[in-house]
């Protein structure tokens, strides 16, 4: 069998399989915690996070007949949503400054025994939400869920070239809101 | 990577946030999420299993459609009454022998044969035009008619148990239930006392088939003796147009199953199993005799254990590859010898696919590895050296501290943290830590002593997860962070005694009864959703086997839309309150307690006026309302417009606003909102213009009994700010 036949089977395999809830059940609990994680990386709100999280595994349930692919692609599948679905969000609710303020909060009484980690924190999401959606994922994606640059191509339905180069750019752009830390 | 990124990285290190996932939020998405899946599929779940199988095997529509007849049959003699449906199963069960010929004709006139045979427990033959495959138990033989090849191999039946073929399981599926689409006649003329014949006309709401058939049965068991099938719909590419199953089940003789390769086929080297094998050391290098080895894959599917041999050496044999039972990396190889409980030797063979970078040391010492993908073929060469190894005791007592015996206490998983502190439980890939067999399970001794020995050390901000369960006893999930390797953890574990029945009503403060609403205990101040329930059509509720303490509470969450989005209708009618928490009047030995649960109904008013210091106006200034974390969810703050822009008066106003803790009004200029009507360029010119203003917060504070509230506010720009300061 060819691997491109191969991945089509596979494929078929999970769109068949995401019917038996069993099955489905061990997928989510899979790719739970990355979701989880990605979302929280990206909007830093815990509740948020929750919720976004439920959106994005209700449309893959909604739309698991129609996923073609394997394994891997799988992943990048959920990451496509769910960067849908949080980028979603922030047009929605427009809230991309205030929720870097709700971040103060939030840290403040989650790691307060860490004060310079708090600081960089702190620091490391102003400088992200100052950048535009698509970067956010690209940076969020690269640095905090260790994704290739392939597999982030994949995720924005781009080329590995691309990515790479706004990939630089956003890091430039960081690095000017950063650049006392990155000589620190 | 270049400069950039690697200083970039560097600096993500030294960020450390708390990003663990919450379970009981991640338990009750699960919930919710199945009860959709099954709604969605409830239709379409039939036609999906049975073409499942067709696609799965090599038979074709045909025998899809013989399987649904067969199911029509089983159904029949269901309806007919129990007892018929008990001798169809005792027939079933007490089938040893199947033989099966399907004949199919294809649409240009060719016929197409296949037979099976099987025999229980785990004999099979399978002739098709181009193969046929033998398997006795032992050993399997595969003949490739056209090549002229023939290769044997290793059994299939430890994987492939002849009680679950298809045959069998088709029945299962339908076990009791009507199919659809099919009209069944049983005809009368040309029945007799042994065999009873049906007519079935069958056309499937999902696809474009249809098809007529025939089905002789026996009537004394209703198992099926012929099925013919016509199709009469349009054959697809490669689909036969007709076919006929003869089914036999007299005794199959030993040489149908005889593994014997034919004149003029060449044979094949015999096919090898994949194996995982190697040694265990102890710190000097020296084998470890009668060491017991486990394996577990990433999910706990391959779980599996053996005992070295007196040089050291261990083997696992992997499952044949074509049986479906991968093993899925990583792999988690531990080692200790019975009544060793301080050594221990392991080690992860990690998925190729993972980017993540351990905390601290995984032992490493493999030879040969051949995978595709995160699938292991093949491991040889492992080494696993003995080191020192981790104790996690305590005890486990109730809450009033007698210990209970006989609890069970179970090691549910290690999340080793990364490079970065951070840990989930997904990040080294190993999904499973308890198994196979009792491995990571103890149960406590009469003082409710318990110890897990033999754990890895692993290192600091592991984090470790552990179950507790007795009879009688609300079961407990506890979880901990190491400060450094494992070496000897105190840990007790308290249960609460199960016992308490809280029932009640939940209304809101209008008196209208709150249906189908999520309601759950609390325990000391934290949700405890093992134990919940939703309201009934009248409102009540009935909360079974909560903890006995005195700090139960009930809590029904009224602030998050529990309906799925895709239901709009109910969806969009949810009427949101804030959560209601409720705690029990506790007695020490009474069991059931009554409660009544109110929701405020969101009826507070807020007009909001907005001035600059020069007492101008704002217009389409961002305004929010706040709660407390968590009070307001994300859906309740969209759907009732809790963020605005201020009219161009400088004004708006808020209506269903709810009484929850710490209400207040949030407003800022550099913000850019929300739903509304005016163009990018407005937005962005009215956000230049504003950036300028300071960050407000403005707490509302509420008086029993009033509802509407006016806020005058007057925002200062950051100058401003920084000169009064």
């Amino acid at each position: 069998m060819d691997d491109e036949s191969k991945a089509a089977n596979d494929g078929q395999m999970i769109a068949e399989t995401l019917s038996d809830p069993a099955v489905f059940v061990k997928l989510y609990r899979r790719h739970y915690d990355a979701v989880f994680r990605y979302c929280i990386h990206r909007l830093f709100d815990r509740h948020t996070a929750e919720d976004i999280t439920g959106e994005v595994f209700l449309k893959v349930v909604e739309n698991l007949g129609r996923f073609r692919g394997n394994v891997r692609q799988f992943r990048s599948w959920l990451y496509k949503i769910a960067t849908n679905a949080i980028n979603d969000h922030l047009r929605r609710a427009g809230r991309r400054k205030s929720l870097l303020k709700g971040a103060y909060r939030q840290i403040g009484s989650q790691v307060s025994d860490c004060d310079e980690s708090t600081e960089k924190l702190i620091l490391l999401r102003e400088a992200v939400f100052a950048l535009k959606p698509r970067c956010q994922t690209i940076i969020i994606l690269r640095f905090f869920e260790n994704l290739k640059l392939t597999e982030i191509a994949e995720v924005l339905s781009s080329s590995p070239g691309t990515v790479r180069s706004q990939l630089a750019r956003a890091l430039a752009k960081m690095r000017k809101k950063l650049v006392k830390d990155f000589t620190d | 990577m270049n400069d950039n990124e690697k200083q970039f990285e560097d600096f993500v290190r030294q960020v450390k946030f708390d990003d663990t996932p919450d379970y009981s939020h991640r338990d009750k998405l699960e919930q919710d999420l199945l009860a959709v899946l099954t709604k969605q599929s409830r239709q379409q779940k039939q036609p999906i299993k049975i073409w499942c199988t067709i696609t799965k095997s090599p038979i074709t529509k045909i025998a899809a459609a013989a399987a649904i007849v067969m199911a029509v049959l089983i159904g029949i003699s269901t309806f007919n009454g129990t007892t018929a449906w008990a001798r169809v199963i005792k027939a079933l069960g007490e089938v040893e022998n199947i033989y099966v010929v399907s004949t199919m004709t294809m649409p240009d006139g060719t016929r197409v044969q296949s037979k099976r045979w099987l025999r229980k427990p785990h004999c099979l033959r399978e002739e098709e035009p181009s193969r046929i495959v033998i398997d006795n138990g032992k050993e399997r033989l595969t003949i490739n008619k056209e090549k002229k090849r023939a290769q044997f191999e290793g059994s299939w039946a430890e994987y492939r148990p002849i009680s679950q073929d298809y045959i069998f399981e088709q029945i299962e599926i339908f076990r009791g239930q009507k199919v659809k689409g099919v009209t069944v006649r049983k005809l009368e003329a040309k029945s007799n006392d042994s065999i009873i014949v049906f007519h079935l006309d069958y056309s499937s709401s999902y696809s474009q088939l249809t098809f007529q058939g025939k089905a002789w049965v026996h009537t004394d068991t209703m198992l099926p003796k012929k099925i013919v099938v016509q199709l009469t719909s349009k054959p697809e590419a490669g689909d036969p147009q007709s076919g006929e199953i003869i089914f036999d089940y007299a005794p199959i003789s030993d040489d149908v199953f005889e593994t014997v390769v034919p004149e003029g086929f060449a044979e094949l080297p015999r096919k090898q199993r994949g194996v995982m094998s190697g040694r265990v050391l102890d710190e000097h290098e020296q084998p470890v005799a009668n060491a017991i080895v486990y394996v577990t894959d990433r999910a706990g599917q391959f779980s599996e254990q053996t005992i070295t041999d007196e040089s050291g050496h261990f083997i696992f044999k992997l499952p044949p590859e074509g049986v479906g039972a991968p093993l899925w990396l990583p792999v988690l190889l531990r080692a200790f010898v019975d009544g060793v409980p301080d050594k221990i030797a392991w080690s992860i063979i990690k998925d190729p696919a993972s980017n993540y970078e351990p905390g601290g040391q995984i032992p490493y010492d493999v030879t040969y590895i051949d995978n595709d993908g995160c699938i292991l073929k093949s491991a040889n060469g492992i080494t696993l050296r003995m080191e020192p190894a981790g104790t996690i005791a305590g005890q486990v007592t109730d809450v009033d501290g007698a210990p209970i015996p006989n609890a069970k206490v179970k090691l549910l998983r290690c999340e080793p943290a990364d490079k970065f502190g951070n840990s989930t439980p997904t990040s080294i890939g190993v999904l499973r830590w308890d198994g196979p067999g009792e491995l990571g399970i103890v149960r406590t001794d009469e003082n409710g002593r318990y110890e897990l020995n033999n754990l890895l050390q692993l290192w600091e901000r592991t984090k470790v997860v552990i179950h507790t369960e007795a009879e009688g006893f609300v079961s407990d999930t506890t979880s901990f962070r190491t400060k450094g390797p494992i070496e000897y953890e105190e840990l007790d574990l308290q249960l609460y005694r199960v016992g308490i029945t809280v029932s009640g009503v939940l209304v809101d403060n209008y008196g209208e009864l709150l249906q189908e609403r999520e309601v759950y205990a609390r325990v000391n101040g934290e949700d405890y959703r093992a134990c919940r329930t939703k309201t009934d059509k009248k409102g009540r509720f009935r909360l079974v086997g909560c903890p006995i303490t005195d700090g139960l509470q009930v809590k029904a969450e009224l602030s998050h839309n529990h309906w799925p989005p895709h239901e709009r209708e109910r969806y969009m009618s949810y009427r949101y309150y804030p959560d209601v928490v409720v705690g029990i009047d506790y007695k020490a030995g009474k069991t059931g307690y009554e409660v009544e649960l109110v929701g405020e109904r969101p009826e507070i008013v807020i007009e909001v006026e907005l001035k600059n210091t020069a007492s101008e106006p704002l217009p389409y200034f961002p305004v929010e309302v706040r709660g407390a974390p968590g009070s307001i969810s994300s859906q309740w703050r969209a759907d009732k417009k809790l963020n605005q822009r201020t009219d161009e008066r400088g004004y708006c106003r808020f209506t269903e606003v709810p009484n929850v803790e710490s209400l207040h009004l949030v407003m800022w200029g550099g913000d850019d909102v929300w739903n509304e009507t005016l163009s990018k360029e407005q937005v962005e010119k009215i956000k230049k213009k504003y950036k300028k203003y300071k960050w407000t917060e403005v707490p509302i504070e509420l008086i029993p009994g009033r509802k509407e509230y006016k806020v005058k506010v007057t925002i200062l720009t950051n100058e401003e700010y920084e000169q009064r300061k």
